[in-house]
């Protein structure tokens, strides 16, 4: 029974009679870049936009794997693992904390490149409460921090020569103080 | 708030975990645009300098209202007193060890002191605007701060004469700016003369301003000439037509008091069951 309460993706290696007790509830497949195959709950799966629209607007069976070639393995655990949460806070009253708690310990391990790489997954795949949280999470990571360590954080190259980077800093001396660059 | 995702680049290759999903972001300018937008203000301000696209994308007026409007209530980040020399501002930004900048006092001006907080009004352009071209030479008066504009007159320290912005009792005397300044943005505006006649022998100002309301603001002045008795003008400036229109006629009253909480304007009479007048200047928002 534990099977089908498991909130993990897992790769499909299913056989023996839980497997019957799992077909009850719909999969969804996808396969990402890396070749790695995942079996979503329906309800779970629907919460990314991009899936619902590939399999209901032309109703296209279940039993197709759907493609996404944009994303990476380890990036579809964590799609999943945030939209079941989701999903799972949605029938309760009061989650705020759960909530809370739970989002913080989704960004603990993320390195602020992690951060951006599933940003931009999650507004590829259009799960919008995620891409929402998600900008917030990085912009949490990069508040504090210098001009130089965001410019390398976005591969931006500058394209200010001396005077005129000077020039706008003197617009705002007051903005480039009390910085931190600690890495968390 | 419910944000709708962006349209998406398509991507040829597979995204790789690299440096490249980052420059992919910061490619996506809708994506980048929404990160900014969840930056506070001040490191918001910083990240100008990073390069000219995002100079451009930040200091665009439209990403500042919309900055504003998903950051309604910041924190008071700071106190001014009505003059704008270092001594008299208190910083509230707190240090990377979690600590309160030190407080200035008067004698630490003459001290290197590199821990203290740069006052914002000291490095604004709009000291580069007047004429003598000393701009360690002026100051400005705070009249009134109102949602993160202020309204200010400008002072000499040298020659210790306030740049009154009206002709208190002298007919000869020059009509002086007030300004309307973002600190933030450094951007100022001098406003207009307004329509109050020369005569005029007290006059006070206000500004409007709710950015959950309408980027555009309002400065009302009240002005007070005495003919047969006293005589009082309303004219509202906004900064959306860029003129100053006329209230209502003007009326002679005594007794007036002029409340100002940053949304509407109310004027008081203390002497009239009149109630149309007494709600005259809410037409000004």
């Amino acid at each position: 029974m534990s099977t089908s309460t498991d909130n993990n993706a897992s790769i499909t290696q299913e056989s023996g009679p839980s497997a019957a007790v799992q077909d009850i509830q719909k999969k969804i497949v996808v396969r990402t870049a890396d070749g790695e195959v995942f079996n979503l709950k329906e309800e779970v799966a629907m919460e990314i936009d991009i899936i619902k629209t590939f399999f209901q607007e032309d109703s296209i069976s279940y039993e197709t794997v759907m493609p996404l070639p944009n994303v990476e393995g380890w990036e579809m655990v964590k799609v999943i693992e945030y939209c079941t949460k989701h999903v799972e806070l949605k029938h309760k009253v009061d989650g705020y904390k759960e909530r809370k708690a739970f989002q913080a310990l989704f960004v603990q391990n993320l390195s602020t490149k992690s951060l951006l790489a599933l940003t931009n997954t999650a507004n590829y795949l259009e799960v919008k409460y995620l891409l929402d949280f998600l900008c917030q999470a990085v912009s949490e990571q990069i508040k504090n921090k210098d001009v130089d360590y965001v410019r390398e954080l976005f591969g931006v190259e500058n394209d200010f020569n001396d005077e005129e980077y000077e020039q706008v800093k003197a617009e705002a001396p007051w903005a480039h103080e009390n910085l931190n660059n600690d890495l968390h | 708030m419910e944000r709708k995702t962006i349209s998406r680049r398509v991507n040829p290759s597979p995204l790789s975990f690299s440096s490249s999903a980052a420059e992919t972001v910061a490619d996506i300018e809708e994506l980048l645009t929404e990160i900014l937008l969840c930056v506070p203000a001040r490191s918001v301000v910083r990240l100008k300098c990073i390069s000219k696209h995002w100079l451009s994308l930040i200091s665009n007026p439209e990403f500042g209202h919309r900055h504003t409007l998903q950051n309604p209530n910041p924190k008071v980040s700071a106190f001014f007193s009505h003059t704008t020399q270092d001594f008299t501002f208190i910083s509230l930004h707190k240090n990377p060890s979690g600590s309160f900048p030190p407080r200035l006092f008067v004698h630490d001006l003459h001290t290197a002191n590199h821990q203290r907080s740069i006052n914002p009004f000291k490095s604004l352009n709009i000291f580069n605007s007047f004429v003598q071209g000393d701009r360690n030479g002026f100051g400005l008066k705070i009249l009134q701060s109102c949602n993160g504009l202020f309204l200010c007159i400008p002072f000499s320290t040298h020659k210790r004469r306030h740049y009154h912005s009206i002709y208190f009792g002298n007919p000869t005397s020059q009509y002086h700016s007030i300004y309307v300044v973002n600190p933030a943005s450094n951007q100022f505006l001098a406003l207009p003369p307004p329509r109050a006649g020369k005569s005029t022998e007290f006059v006070r100002y206000a500004l409007a301003f709710d950015p959950s309301k309408s980027p555009h603001y309002k400065v009302v002045c009240l002005s007070t000439t005495r003919k047969h008795n006293w005589v009082h003008q309303v004219d509202v400036y906004s900064s959306e037509t860029r003129s100053w229109r006329l209230l209502e006629t003007p009326y002679a009253s005594r007794d007036l008091d002029m409340h100002l909480d940053g949304r509407s304007s109310v004027l008081q009479r203390h002497d009239s069951l009149d109630k149309r007048r007494n709600r005259a200047a809410d037409s000004c928002w």
